[in-house]
């Protein structure tokens, strides 16, 4: 529990970061923006994970890092192409700009996530 | 107007993303923390089964859930803060050891929970009712540890009887200074608070914050 909501609390905080980096201006209306679009992304992204996860059981231990890394990026990448149309009309942006957050965005927390 | 109210729905959603993992280390008012033990006293009466303790809570701080496999006459000392652990048998001929083994160390904690959950659920299993953990008395109390003293009463397809026998309370300094026998089984199944909340917020989160961005939407189509 405090685990899922310390990589939550996190993952807003860096993405909401992303954003300022990118729009620089509105500050508190980024950070509303970040916890909206992380709160309907991550529980879903960390659901589907366990789900894939759990059906890893027949593999040998060895072998589990691959499959992990394997949902692992085929999750970030549904969640990065999930994130543009929000982050398109909340923060009012070009398609290609809000291509462009989203992906730096995961990118950090996807990077990020395995050092934390 | 408009800035303030931001700043509200930022701090309600703030405070409710982080409210439930603070409330985890609150000592509840009027209580102090206890250390609990237990341990099964007749293990060597059932020479075929292995017996575990899952969930085992290996840490103080962010769960750390392992699997226990329980000796004869050793005293099992979960955390309780993240709920009760239950005590399973299966026949030694049918547990794969090996596999128990590569999933109980896999250092990542949320893959090994999930692996753990999904080894435990095959039918080869038989689980007893929540052993109650008790992570806390009163202030006033004078022990500090408690000692419960399982034994296996009978070993069913579908459950594994376990009765309380004897709980042992303790001073600070580990003197025993109350005994008293335990004519009831073991309480009623305890759900892990946390394990409840968890699967109940990852459905509630993304519909409130999917509610927030339609409002937001909404709110600012109104204004134009």
């Amino acid at each position: 529990m405090f685990e899922y909501f310390s990589a939550l609390g996190i993952t807003i905080a860096v993405e909401y970061i992303v954003y300022l980096i990118f729009i620089r201006k509105k500050p508190y209306c980024l950070l509303l923006y970040s916890i909206i679009i992380n709160c309907i992304t991550h529980p879903l992204a960390y659901y589907f994970y366990s789900y894939f996860l759990s059906n890893t059981l027949s593999i040998n231990s060895l072998e589990i890092n691959n499959s992990v890394n394997i949902y692992f990026i085929i999750i970030e990448l549904v969640v990065f192409l999930s994130e543009v149309i929000p982050i398109k009309y909340l923060i009012n942006v070009s398609y290609k700009k809000a291509f462009l957050i989203s992906f730096t965005a995961n990118l950090v927390t996807a990077s990020l996530s395995f050092i934390v | 107007m408009r800035f303030k109210m931001i700043k509200a729905i930022i701090f309600i959603s703030l405070l409710f993303i982080f409210s439930a993992s603070l409330l985890a280390d609150l000592l509840p008012e009027g209580k102090k923390r206890i250390d609990f033990s237990f341990e099964l006293t007749n293990i060597n009466s059932y020479p075929d089964y292995t017996f575990i303790a899952y969930p085992f809570n290996n840490s103080n701080g962010a769960p750390d859930i392992i699997a226990l496999i329980i000796k004869d006459g050793s005293n099992i000392n979960p955390s309780c803060k993240y709920g009760s652990p239950k005590i399973l048998a299966v026949k030694t001929a049918d547990f794969d050891k090996e596999l128990f083994d590569s999933i109980n160390s896999i250092n990542e904690s949320n893959i090994r929970n999930i692996k753990l959950e999904k080894f435990f659920s095959s039918e080869k299993f038989i689980f007893s009712k929540n052993v109650q953990c008790e992570a806390y008395a009163n202030r006033d109390a004078k022990y500090y540890y408690i000692n419960e003293q399982y034994s296996i009463e009978n070993i069913s397809s579908e459950l594994l009887a376990i009765k309380s026998k004897k709980i042992i309370y303790k001073d600070k300094n580990k003197n025993i200074i109350d005994a008293e026998d335990s004519k009831s089984f073991s309480k009623d199944d305890v759900v892990s608070p946390a394990s409840e909340v968890s699967s109940y917020l990852i459905i509630i989160i993304p519909i409130l914050a999917l509610i927030a961005l339609i409002t937001v939407l909404v709110i600012r189509k109104m204004k134009k």
